[in-house]
């Protein structure tokens, strides 16, 4: 029906592009582009496993679709969105040790190192060469979020690199071996899990000082007191 | 029998989570705990043969139950220890009244997924209990809302968890290495355990290390042990007890299994030994230099749990029956000592309302019973004779000299500084000061956890029951090490 070539330059173009987003993710400084440009590598994501599934009509990919769709192209994005609002940070400009020009050189350095390391280890298996290469894309992208979690100061934009350094792992397995689904739900639960969490603490940590007016308030009454008592 | 624990947790979930006092929840959370140890210990006691649950996801054998055992235990003295301790933070105005009920949810669920992780027989279900337990404790650690237990709860969170995401691709490795070598693609211990021998050692060796770094960071093994002190001192010190003793043991629990798969495979056992034995040594080496310059109490006692798991992995890594059988006895010794330090350290910070060396003075004085605990856990840590570390420690040296002298020497040395730490702060806090503070009257809830340890740390030192023994040795046969 559709021939196999045409499949293979739609997953190499998808796979072009999935790299350009993380590359977005490493330079831009406006939170809400960041939000943006993770739920669009997350819908390439799902695209990519749509191709797959069309090759090789494992319907484990399916599932991969429909969970990354309803999770990481909607629910994620709109939670650390309110998040946003609520603590209203519209910029995050702060580089630590890296900057942005220097990531995306180390970025690419990344890709090339791990090609030539790993696929040669990849290529154990019986797996084609288009299989490899996503999977390369994969890791490398695990490692170019790693550098978004340790370049950036606010903790909103960890999370964004936490969650970009999953999508590799995602793209990863869906090259190498689609994972089943029970497991693959159980991971978005804990992926949830962990966002929430660290969302709602970082709404914590920066907030301003009556967030902790409860314990302040408490510290200070026991100073009080012991002040009283000498 | 899983079914049991895992009725038991949810039970205890669920009430807990009910409209109640504080005193209620507490006895029903003591109630759990003590369930849970009775029947772990049951199963200890008797032997039984692994059982499954759940298309076999889930099992119990001898280390599991071992294991449970010990969080069992252990989650039970830090319950009855929370009675008088939550009263003590919600008077200083630390703990926020409302937060008690988040705090015994929290502490009911994260022994639910200790007890879930101890018995997945699927790696899959492991890496996502124990990220669980991250969560979870990281909950726990922020029930005190000061701004610095958020920091350390984000930095736990976030550490652990990008390591963990490493694992994941190596565990993906090991999915697909399963799926291309024999048609059928599974994570189950049992199986990798049969399949592990014919695995290709390079791809082996890639997927091994990975899912190292994320079981290293949650077991807090230097470079990623940055989160640990952090994590455990700002922590309430019945909290720090069960993390530094149940919470970092899923990580270690987590590399005993996998090295045990290496071990039919000789070119990917040689590299997991040499890497276990390389990280074990520099982290015992960073901990100790760490802990000479401490002046936090419980910085100091979390920087020991990074050198005792730096002893564990060093273990695990020689590879040999006896160094492991030892490991094995180490990994619950390790947990009640440090439990019994973290506890005394609680009893402290309610003398004094505070961990710092400088503010701590006169302690035999106010707090004798304190004083003792923390000698004693010192003591043991830095293997005095007669005490449970002791006959541990000689025997991985000797195990770790037929290997190399040098590194023998070395580890030697370390411990040495290791040991120095310890007696340079106790004698700073034990001396007395000039102004003599008020003596604090301890609730019996919090004496008796640390009596109720002491007592077993001092029996572990003196006896050594043949049956334990047994138990080590079934727990041995089971990991497909043959005695």
């Amino acid at each position: 029906m559709i021939s196999d070539s045409l499949l293979e330059g739609a997953l190499k173009a998808l796979l072009v592009l999935i790299v350009i987003s993380a590359l977005l993710l490493l330079t831009r400084k406006n939170v809400l582009s960041l939000f943006r440009s993770y739920a669009l590598q997350s819908l390439l994501l799902a695209f990519i496993a749509v191709v797959l599934y069309v090759q090789e009509r494992k319907i484990e990919l399916l599932f991969t679709v429909v969970l990354t769709v309803i999770s990481k192209v909607i629910l994620i994005p709109f939670f650390l969105g309110r998040v946003q609002q609520k603590i209203s940070i519209k910029r995050d400009a702060e580089f630590r040790y890296i900057k942005p020009v220097a990531a995306v050189i180390l970025s690419t350095a990344i890709i090339v190192i791990i090609y030539a390391v790993f696929a040669p280890l990849l290529r154990i298996l019986p797996v084609t060469e288009i299989f490899i290469l996503g999977s390369v894309i994969g890791i490398s992208m695990t490692f170019m979020g790693l550098i978004v979690c340790y370049s950036r100061k606010r903790v909103i934009t960890k999370v964004i690199g936490y969650l970009t350094m999953e999508n590799g792992v995602v793209l990863f397995g869906i090259f190498l071996i689609e994972l089943p689904f029970l497991i693959e739900m159980f991971v978005i639960m804990d992926i949830l899990m962990v966002v929430m969490i660290t969302a709602i603490m970082s709404f914590g940590m920066n907030a301003s000082v009556e967030e902790f007016h409860v314990h302040l308030k408490s510290l200070r009454q026991w100073f009080k007191e012991e002040d009283a008592s000498k | 029998m899983i079914s049991y624990f895992i009725l038991a947790s949810l039970a205890a979930i669920f009430l807990v989570s009910l409209p109640r006092s504080n005193l209620i929840m507490n006895v029903i959370t003591q109630l759990h705990t003590l369930i849970i140890a009775l029947l772990a210990g049951y199963l200890l006691y008797t032997d039984t043969a692994t059982a499954y649950l759940w298309d076999s996801n889930l099992f119990i054998d001898s280390l599991s139950a071992y294991m449970i055992f010990i969080s069992g235990i252990i989650f039970w003295l830090a319950t009855v220890f929370a009675k008088g301790y939550n009263e003590s933070l919600i008077n200083t105005g630390e703990l926020n009244p409302k937060n008690v009920r988040f705090f015994y949810i929290a502490f009911n669920g994260l022994l639910l997924s200790l007890i879930l992780a101890f018995s997945s027989n699927n790696l899959a279900l492991l890496w996502i209990f124990a990220e669980l337990t991250t969560i979870l404790s990281a909950l726990l650690i922020v029930v005190l809302n000061a701004k610095e237990n958020i920091i350390a709860a984000m930095k736990y969170i976030f550490i652990t968890s990008i390591a963990m995401v490493f694992s994941f691709i190596g565990m993906i490795l090991l999915f697909s290495l399963t799926k291309y070598g024999y048609g059928e693609a599974t994570l189950r211990w049992d199986l990798l355990m049969q399949y592990a021998e014919d695995f290709p050692p390079e791809l082996f060796i890639v997927s091994f290390v990975l899912l190292f770094i994320g079981f290293a960071a949650k077991s807090g093994l230097v470079p990623f042990h940055i989160w640990l002190p952090a994590a455990h001192s700002k922590a309430p010190s019945n909290v720090s007890a069960i993390l530094s003793s149940s919470v970092i043991s899923v990580g270690i629990y987590a590399i005993i299994r996998l090295f045990s798969l290496t071990r039919p495979n000789p070119e990917t056992h040689d590299f997991a030994s040499a890497l276990l034995i390389a990280f074990g040594i520099i982290t015992i080496g960073i901990a100790a230099f760490s802990m000479v310059t401490r002046t936090n109490l419980k910085k100091l006692i979390a920087f020991s749990s990074v050198e005792g798991m730096g002893l564990l992995v060093l273990a695990i890594g020689l590879g040999t029956e006896t160094a492991l059988f030892w490991a094995l006895f180490l990994l619950g010794a390790h947990g009640l000592v440090k439990a019994l330090m973290f506890l005394s350290a609680g009893i402290i910070h309610w003398q004094y309302h505070s961990d710092r060396a400088d503010s701590i003075h006169s302690l035999f004085l106010l707090q004798p019973l304190a004083a003792v605990g923390l000698i004693m856990g010192g003591l043991a840590i830095i293997g005095t004779p007669f005490l449970p570390f002791f006959v541990p420690k000689i025997m991985i040296l000797s195990q770790l000299g037929l290997r190399s002298i040098p590194l023998l020497f070395l580890v030697v040395l370390l411990f040495a500084i290791v040991a120095s730490a310890f007696v340079i702060f106790l004698l700073r806090i034990i001396s007395p000061g000039d102004d003599l503070p008020a003596k604090r009257k301890i609730p019996f809830s919090m004496r008796l956890p640390v009596v109720i340890l002491f007592v077993i740390v001092l029996l572990l030192g003196l006896f050594f029951p043949d049956k334990i023994s047994e138990i080590m040795q079934h727990m041995l046969e089971q990991l497909g090490w043959s005695m």
